[in-house]
């Protein structure tokens, strides 16, 4: 997968290339909007990650050029204006996502397997954990066909978990996830415990939930081979 | 009272008093002047009769009778209206000139008159002469005007008051258009800049003044705002490549325990950096007008959504949160995610500050023209001498909890003033707290 980092902000660009380079995907980078319009014109990508605030762009006109360009990458505009103005132009004109900053990779690359998964139509949605059955896009589980009622959050958990599956995820991620544009979280607060605790009590109750794994002092972790 | 009133009020108070005055005084003066006119017209005939019997003799009047009887030694006469006498008698003592006012008897009608009495001496004999003249008109003039002239001025009066009501409310007009342009104005953006039309140079300098005084209002917010806003953004940069950095260490693995909780500390302190400025970016958007204001909302709902949000808060301390409707209400047009904001940090702020095992009841009420939703807390309430600050931005009272950082009930300030809401607060330290949301129902 090609990924384009349009970032002017050196370190910033530097930071997404490592964690994306990770995560397996190949990165080139643009550091103004005249570089990134050249190569927005010459090469295809997988997705572009393009930064609003480019000192020489204007960033939606990049978005309209790409798109005039023929790019069938998916785009996510990451920007600090974080107007919803800005956000629903930049929808309109075709950006896949939107990403305020300051962001999380984690949820950066979680928005980036959403798009994967939307744009290569997945069709089977369904992931299967020792019997329950996770529908990701009716935002369901069930266990041998009886449905285990969730509320939005512990969905949410659970989906996000399963999304970056094997890794450790931090109380601070899943805050940040679950409490989007939430303003008063409460960072040294346990609340994601009492989720995970009522999410576990649910499932627990039609089998072994042995698979979301508690990793003391820093946050949970879904076990799945 | 309003300035017009007022005006209008001493105008006709002042005309009153003058009306009054008159009334008192003019019937008194009148009196005086006829009276004066009486006596003069009353001494010229004393001259012309005492001449004329200087040259006719006195006997041509009284008939003189050695030791007669009185009475036929008297002379009178009067005209037949019986308006003016005269009458000649003799008397005993001599009596300097006067002027009487008294009933008089002629003929047996009792006639007011104003009499002259004049003494003197003929033939050894003293003779008392008086000239009357009937002043029956001067009573007679002054009930007419106790009766008319009362009637005439209190229509007058009304009169000039109306006259006054319509010339003071004219020429009120301007101050009653710079009144309307201040009225309901909450922010300088929403004044009227244009000015007042008016000739009358105090108001003008009133209007010009005001309009100087928005527009020097106007920038100095505009600035804070803006500063605000780039600081936020400028600030905005450096924490993503902090937060982005952090996780990439962790992400690395090669790190020890002890690193790694200390990253995950730094995480938790950027993320409270990132709290703050995002709610200044949000109180400094909303003051710009920058958020929409299109949605319908029913409060009761809203209020249901913050108290499934706010549930899982509730457990670690054992507090009950209970929602009692007395009544509802769709508030349109609103900004729904600002207003679910408004209402969660009250309530969060609610949990925030109570006890173990307290209790927080969100009611809501009509009550006349307005839809009231009360937050009433068991926690430590606040000191009567913070209340007035609470709603300035990093205002902190409560030092012992640490994940506040004061901007909660600004942002809770700051909608409510964008969607035109009240909010009223009661506190008793050690009791708790009511925090009252007012709508204006209309």
């Amino acid at each position: 997968m090609n990924v384009l980092i349009i970032e002017d902000e050196k370190s910033l660009s530097k930071e997404v290339q490592d964690y994306l380079k990770k995560e397996g995907y190949t990165c080139e980078v643009a550091y103004s909007g005249k570089e990134a319009s050249e190569k927005v014109f010459v090469n295809p990508y997988d997705f572009i990650l393009l930064d609003l605030g480019l000192p020489d762009y204007e960033g939606l006109q990049l978005l309209k050029e790409a798109k005039e360009a023929g790019q069938e990458a998916a785009i996510i505009i990451l920007t600090a204006r974080g107007s919803t103005d800005d956000k629903v132009k930049g929808l309109d004109l075709g950006a896949d996502d939107y990403l305020a900053k300051p962001f999380s990779l984690l949820e950066l690359s979680s928005r980036m397997q959403a798009i994967i998964r939307r744009k290569h139509g997945l069709k089977k949605n369904t992931v299967e954990i020792n019997g329950f059955q996770i529908d990701l896009t009716n935002r369901s589980v069930h266990f041998t066909g009886t449905l285990i009622s969730l509320t939005k959050k512990e969905f949410d958990i659970l989906q996000y978990l399963l999304i970056n599956k094997n890794r450790i995820i931090t109380r601070m991620q899943l805050t940040e996830h679950i409490w989007d544009n939430a303003l008063e979280v409460d960072y040294d607060s346990n609340y994601v415990d009492v989720h995970i605790k009522n999410l576990r009590k649910k499932l627990s109750q039609f089998a072994s939930v042995d698979w979301i794994e508690t990793v003391r002092g820093i946050g949970y972790r879904l076990n799945l081979l | 009272m309003k300035l017009y009133y007022k005006l209008t009020l001493i105008n006709a108070l002042s005309r009153i008093m003058i009306v009054g005055a008159f009334l008192i005084f003019v019937p008194k003066i009148i009196y005086e002047a006829a009276i004066d006119h009486t006596d003069d017209l009353l001494e010229k005939r004393k001259t012309d009769f005492v001449h004329i019997m200087n040259k006719m003799g006195i006997n041509k009047f009284i008939q003189e009778e050695s030791d007669s009887t009185y009475a036929d030694s008297t002379y009178a006469d009067y005209t037949i209206f019986k308006e003016k006498y005269v009458s000649l008698e003799p008397t005993k003592t001599m009596i300097p000139d006067t002027f009487l006012t008294g009933p008089r008897d002629i003929e047996g009608d009792t006639v007011t008159a104003r009499i002259l009495k004049h003494s003197f001496k003929s033939n050894n004999k003293i003779y008392l002469l008086e000239i009357g003249e009937s002043v029956q008109f001067v009573d007679d003039l002054k009930a007419v005007l106790d009766k008319v002239a009362l009637f005439i001025l209190l229509g007058l009066i009304l009169i000039t008051v109306l006259v006054d009501l319509f010339v003071t409310q004219y020429l009120l007009r301007p101050l009653k258009k710079i009144e309307a342009k201040l009225k309901g104005i909450r922010t300088p953006e929403k004044f009227d800049y244009t000015l007042v039309e008016t000739n009358t140079t105090d108001f003008r300098y009133l209007d010009r003044t005001i309009r100087n005084m928005m527009r020097k209002i106007r920038s100095t917010f505009y600035i804070e705002k803006e500063f605000i806003a780039n600081v936020s953004h400028e600030l905005l940069t450096p924490i993503t490549i902090l937060q982005t950095r952090l996780e990439n260490m962790l992400e690395a693995g090669n790190i020890s325990e002890d690193t790694e909780l200390k990253i995950i500390e730094s995480q938790r302190t950027l993320g409270r950096l990132k709290q703050i400025i995002r709610s200044l970016l949000l109180i400094s958007q909303i003051e710009n007008q920058q958020t929409p204001k299109e949605d319908k909302v029913k409060i009761s709902e809203l209020l249901q959504e913050v108290k499934s949000e706010i549930d899982v808060r509730l457990i670690e301390r054992n507090i009950t949160l209970d929602l009692e409707f007395h009544s509802d209400f769709d508030f349109v047009p609103c900004n729904r995610s600002l207003l679910f904001t408004l209402f969660f940090n009250l309530v969060n702020n609610a949990v925030k500050y109570n006890k173990q095992n307290g209790w927080i009841i969100v009611s809501t009420e009509t009550l006349k023209d307005n839809f009231l939703v009360h937050i009433r807390d068991t926690g430590n309430g606040i000191a009567p001498e913070n209340l007035n600050a609470i709603f300035n931005r990093f205002k902190k009272f409560n030092t012992s909890q640490t994940d506040s950082y004061g901007l909660g009930l600004a942002l809770v300030k700051t909608i409510a003033d964008f969607h035109d809401l009240e909010i009223k607060v009661e506190s008793k330290q050690g009791e708790g707290s009511t925090f009252t949301v007012v709508f204006k129902v209309s």
